[in-house]
């Protein structure tokens, strides 16, 4: 079958040419370990302190509070502190002087909402600040996310006596923060900041192999359009998979400790492929819009740092009107891995994320399998 | 024997400009036909719509009686100019693979592939990756690669461009090898002596247009018979080059960068009124060349002297 003799073709390619592989395989390796270390100073136990303002002083604001501190106790990492606080201002204070890397501030009228939520349905505001650019800030607020998502089930739970199955409450034991380090709350981000990295890789494989007349010539046989996308698409696949697999095996070498046994593991690998889709469906569509290799690789480059980006698996975004972008199947990934490896979740949690990069990819790989059929038809 | 292709009055058109211009010729079957014109002449493009990855502004190419576009792609062979192959893959794997995405199974193929080898001497180079191999080596598994999948018509463009005599002479035996298998050939190339020995006919097209076709030998014989002598003298030699003219049995007479070039017949006998117009024009003789008219003589009455880039 053709597909599977350009499949080969290309494993051989790929396999025999050490440049490349370096680029494919240990450029995002080391990516993780240099990032890891940029983030935090170290790759574990980085300690970020956090701010509370609680102007309510009731029942209900006592209740979150303890919800941190319970964590906080829990926490033998020791990836946060709690820090009292009277008011925003000092608290804005102290974020400025970087003595604390976010607050969370629970507004005087915090419980009276609450009852309106109750009798209403209205909504409660818990407001956190602090500067996205912090990677302790990365911390405080995956952490402080978890915490109030705990602390609002149980809320219902309580309100309503009922057991809504909002989130998977497994990952609300406090036990389940034993073992939360920077790593984890990055690992989900580098695993798609590796796959995206891959689009530079894949786009200059198949810039060369137009440029070089190499697809001409496989044109002139009985090969079709399809069968070097699909053959394309197997190989890249495959070699996503290896990927994510070195980077995991990385990550659990320097103290990455997953959820949900392997399980998780194989889960996440699905994740990871069904993520490589839109990865090679970009780098086809890159290569179908431009000329030539050094063009295709400078706005591979372009584009997968752009996504890097806009998923969040780079940098957290600031600017909320670029948060839309989150729709990207990249960010999707970031969010579906960081619920199976962080939080031991199930498919039930995650199957939305899953259904939405699945959909992406496809809608990706039509579009460029017909970029790619116009260039075919245009420069041969 | 019938012919295989024919050419039908096509034109191909880029930006306004005819790289083509009405076009009309017939390959027989089972020949190789030599494809000759300058550096833009249009022979890339008229290969390119010949194999169906050129679309012809207007006109119409039939293979086999059938628009090239239907044309099934096994049955062609393309060699291209520039030597295109995986260089991470060894020489049987490049054949292996061109030859799979024409869907031949693995045990003919890998037949067929250790014959090719043998006749290119490359069996011992078989499980060698490209990236290895010398510039004849790799450009004799380019041409190994356009025939694999055993086409009927195969095209070669420049097949022996940048090889030494010995690989030369090696290619030139495989492609009438494969024109004794009864393949149709059809070769471009800029080397005169390749088409000369190889073709059975001769096309030569300048400006996109056909300006030539028949065999090497009446296409020698349709700029005169006879020899030709190419003399070179120390001074201007415009006096001597119209006294040149008027010898008895001088067909043509033509001056190119310090050389005159005579087309005569029975050149011996006429040597001694040669020298002695140089001696009567005050001029000495630098040198005095004797040949037979070749292709490239043809090739250059034709198309002229003009450097084309």
């Amino acid at each position: 079958m053709r597909i599977f003799d350009i499949f080969k073709k290309n494993i051989k390619e790929i396999s025999r040419d050490r440049h490349n592989l370096f680029f494919i395989l240990i450029f995002p390796a080391i990516s993780l370990i240099v990032m890891g270390l940029l983030m935090g100073g170290g790759l574990v136990n980085t300690t970020a302190d956090i701010g509370v303002v609680d102007l309510d002083h009731s029942t209900y604001s006592n209740s979150l509070i303890d919800s941190l501190n319970n964590i906080s106790l829990n926490n033998n990492t020791g990836i946060f502190n709690i820090v009292y606080l009277d008011d925003g201002a000092s608290a804005d204070k102290k974020l400025e002087e970087g003595a604390i890397s976010a607050y969370i501030l629970i507004p005087s009228n915090y419980s009276r909402s609450i009852e309106s939520m109750i009798n209403n349905g209205d909504l409660s505001s818990i407001y956190i600040k602090g500067d996205p650019t912090s990677p302790q800030y990365v911390i405080a607020k995956s952490v402080l996310d978890i915490v109030l998502i705990d602390y609002s089930i149980n809320l219902q739970k309580e309100m309503y006596n009922s057991s809504i199955n909002m989130v998977n409450l497994e990952i609300m034991d406090n036990n389940a923060y034993e073992d939360i380090d920077i790593l984890n709350y990055m690992l989900p981000a580098l695993l798609v900041f590796g796959l995206l990295m891959t689009i530079n890789s894949i786009t200059l494989n198949l810039a060369r192999e137009f440029e070089n007349g190499m697809l001409k010539r496989m044109k002139l046989t009985k090969m079709t359009s399809r069968d070097y996308v699909v053959g394309n698409l197997l190989t890249w696949m495959i070699i996503g998979i290896v990927q994510v697999i070195i980077l995991i095996t990385i990550a659990l070498a320097i103290g990455f400790q997953w959820k949900g046994g392997l399980y998780s593991i194989i889960v996440a690998l699905f994740i990871g492929i069904l993520t490589m889709i839109s990865s090679i469906a970009v780098s086809i569509i890159i290569v179908s819009l431009t000329s030539n290799a050094s063009q295709a690789s400078g706005l591979a480059t372009i584009v997968s740092f752009g996504l890097s980006f806009l998923s969040e698996s780079f940098l957290l975004l600031q600017d909320s009107s670029l948060q839309i972008f989150q729709i990207v199947p990249w960010s999707q990934a970031i969010d579906a891995l960081s619920q199976i490896l962080i939080h031991g979740s199930g498919i039930d949690v995650i199957y939305v994320n899953i259904f939405y990069i699945a959909m992406s990819g496809i809608v990706l790989i039509a579009i460029a399998i017909l970029l790619f059929n116009r260039k075919i038809n245009i420069d041969l | 024997m019938g012919s295989i292709v024919e050419v039908k009055s096509v034109v191909k058109e880029f930006d306004g400009k005819t790289a083509v211009d009405h076009l009309s010729l017939e390959i027989n079957r089972g020949e190789i036909f030599g494809f000759l014109g300058p550096n833009g002449a249009g022979k890339s493009t008229s290969i390119n719509m010949m194999v169906g990855i050129v679309n012809p502004t207007s006109g119409e190419i039939l293979i086999d009686g059938e628009n090239v576009k239907n044309y099934d792609k096994s049955k062609l062979g393309v060699c291209p100019q520039e030597i295109i192959i995986w260089e991470k893959l060894t020489c049987f794997e490049n054949l292996y693979t061109i030859g799979r995405l024409y869907d031949i199974d693995s045990k003919t193929l890998t037949e067929r592939i250790n014959t090719v080898l043998e006749k290119l001497q490359l069996s011992d180079e078989k499980n060698t990756k490209m990236d290895k191999l010398s510039g004849g080596m790799r450009r004799r598994i380019n041409i190994a690669m356009a025939t694999i999948h055993n086409p009927e018509l195969i095209i070669l463009d420049e097949p022996s461009e940048g090889l030494d005599p010995q690989s030369r002479r090696l290619l030139w035996d495989y492609i009438l090898y494969q024109k004794e298998l009864g393949k149709t050939i059809i070769l471009t190339t800029h080397l005169m002596d390749e088409a000369d020995f190889l073709s059975d006919r001769v096309a030569i097209i300048n400006k996109g247009k056909l300006i030539s076709l028949d065999t090497p030998y009446n296409l020698k014989s349709s700029i005169g018979e006879g020899d030709i002598v190419d003399i070179s003298v120390d001074c201007r030699a415009d006096k001597i080059i119209e006294e040149f003219s008027n010898i008895d049995g001088v067909n043509n007479v033509e001056y190119s960068r310090g050389i005159i070039t005579l087309n005569i017949l029975n050149a011996t006998s006429k040597l001694p009124e040669i020298i002695k117009i140089i001696e009567k024009n005050d001029s000495n003789l630098i040198d005095i060349k004797m040949r037979q008219n070749t292709l490239e003589d043809v090739f250059i009455e034709l198309t002229g002297k003009e450097l084309v880039e």
